[in-house]
């Protein structure tokens, strides 16, 4: 017995000192890193918090950072630009969740916001009743809430910290007819018995993709969760995999038949917009927007906007060897 | 009796580890469509897992101190493959039942994990303490025999870990990974017969 201790000890020696050269390896990495990242100025435009791929943190030189908390789960950061824009970013990697300018409230700024107002322009009636997959920096809920001021408005996100940071940061308020639950969205969809006008998925960010949120079950329990002339809209942020847009596509397709997608400038995102049994008809739509066009913020531009809807032969291209994404099988992990 | 091969004893308990593990990435998998990916299904699953293991440590080492042979070890390990292997028949029924009573979400994902999870890692967790008797039957080594069953068993879950989760989920539906991991601790009970006839002709 006293024969074999020296062995092990000289071995546990060896671990020790592979131990603190991984310590100070971990140590010396993100400091390297972050001095590389340092050198390049920030734009501050919304283009620039999407398409970078930025890992760390921005430089505080030329963003503000407002707020940083750990939540369950993300590291939330609300940032602020040069011109005074409020940045709402989960985890120090890449993309933005939302921006809001805060000397001009009612702007949308955001790609995702921008294409959602067109797709409003296609529903005939008064909403009644909305409800957001996911709350982010709560933009189109205020939009909502603006131009609908009768609408119930349900949200159901993940994060219970979030709604509070919207409220803080972003201008969102929670009023009387404004219901927040939080929780996962596919539980909340399982157990719902409401009939929404239009629901807004927006719950996919970064590199985690949930994937009950992805399968053709869960868009069929969207679509009995819409009234008979609702939509869906559900926005895929492009994370350089195209595999999982084509399987996507191919399934929301498979419950929607008449999706219509749209590609936000710069590829950043895909914007599906599913209005349930009728066509999405830009040219009807057309006139409409060029009279909000006139009344709102310039920015706007819907003619740009309805452009860059896919045609049908170019989503058949797409989904030609993509899967329908199924509970019982659904890597959204591993597709790249 | 005669002493066990090593090499079986040690075959026996990477599997067990590989199945644990990657049972309970599957069982996350399973629960999310109903209930989501929330933290409260992590915590939940995670800790029945923990608490059958718990108990089935508890047996196990009872039941070593009995009887530690192959023969006890192959009657143990046939529950988790049976249980494992027809996963797929009454897993989203007892899901489906559980789900719609309508409880509390965590009491609920608690209440399905359990009723789920528990009894095959039950099993899985008396297999243990029995394969370091049968290990330290022959010899005062009661240390080593212990390391050497926990450190190959914690292999065998770190390697389930990473092949379920890096290459299986993307591979086979959910219903063909269970089968799978039913065919391996069949394996791992054929294992224990073919050496128990082979021994007995001795």
């Amino acid at each position: 017995m006293a024969q074999t201790a020296p062995p092990v000890i000289v071995n546990m020696k060896k671990y020790i000192h592979i131990a603190i050269f991984i310590a100070v390896l971990s140590l010396a990495l993100p400091g390297t890193a972050q001095e590389k990242t340092s050198g390049s100025s920030s734009s501050n435009q919304p283009g620039f918090w999407e398409t970078v791929n930025d890992f760390f943190l921005p430089h505080p030189e030329h963003r503000e950072i407002l707020l940083e908390k750990q939540t369950l789960y993300f590291l939330v950061t609300v940032e602020k630009g040069e011109n005074g824009w409020h940045h709402l970013v989960f985890n120090p990697n890449r993309g933005s969740q939302g921006i809001w300018n805060p000397e001009s409230p009612d702007e949308l700024l955001s790609n995702y916001c921008k294409y959602t107002t067109l797709f409003l322009q296609s529903i005939d009636q008064y909403p009644r009743r909305v409800l957001f997959v996911g709350l982010g920096a709560g933009i189109m809920p205020r939009f909502i809430r603006k131009h609908f001021p009768a609408t119930i408005i349900d949200v159901i996100e993940i994060d219970g910290e979030i709604p509070g940071i919207a409220e803080q940061y972003f201008g969102f308020k929670k009023d009387d007819k404004t219901n927040i639950t939080i929780g996962d969205g596919r539980d909340f969809i399982n157990r719902n018995k409401v009939k929404y006008d239009i629901i807004f998925i927006d719950a996919y960010h970064a590199e985690n993709i949930p994937f009950q949120l992805t399968t053709e079950e869960f868009y069929r329990k969207i679509r009995d969760a819409l009234t008979p002339g609702g939509l869906m809209t559900a926005n895929l942020a492009n994370l350089g995999k195209p595999k999982f847009i084509a399987n996507e596509l191919k399934t929301v397709q498979s419950i929607f038949p008449d999706l219509a997608v749209f590609v936000c400038p710069g590829q950043t995102n895909y914007m599906l917009f599913a209005p349930v049994n009728r066509k999405f008809d830009s040219a009807a739509v057309k006139p409409k927007c060029a009279e909000l066009e006139k009344t709102s913020n310039p920015e706007l531009d819907f003619k740009a906007m309805l452009d860059t809807r896919m045609k049908e032969e170019e989503i058949k291209t797409m989904t030609g060897e993509a899967m329908i994404l199924k509970d019982d099988f659904a890597p959204v992990e591993t597709m790249k | 009796m005669p002493v066990a091969n090593k090499k079986i004893l040690y075959t026996i308990a990477f599997l067990m580890g590989f199945t644990l593990m990657s049972y309970e990435i599957l069982g996350v998998r399973v629960l999310s469509p109903y209930y989501g990916s929330s933290i409260y299904v992590w915590g939940a699953i995670i800790s029945i897992f923990l608490a059958g293991l718990a108990v089935g440590y508890e047996y196990g080492g009872k039941i070593a101190d009995k009887t530690a042979d192959l023969n006890i070890l192959r009657r143990i390990i046939i529950s988790p493959a049976l249980l494992i292997t027809t996963f797929p028949v009454y897993g989203q029924r007892l899901c489906k039942s559980i789900y719609e009573l309508e409880l509390d979400s965590r009491v609920s994902v608690l209440l399905l994990s359990a009723i789920l999870f528990f009894i095959p890692c039950v099993f899985m967790g008396a297999i243990i303490p029995i394969l370091v008797k049968i290990r330290a039957a022959d010899s005062q080594k009661i240390g080593s025999a212990a390391g050497d069953v926990y450190a190959t068993s914690t292999a065998g879950s770190i390697a389930g870990t990473l092949f379920t989760s890096f290459f299986l989920i993307s591979w086979l539906s959910i219903p063909k990974c269970f089968l799978l991991l039913g065919l391996i601790l069949i394996a791992c009970w054929l294992l224990c017969v073919i050496f128990q006839l082979k021994s007995s002709k001795k």
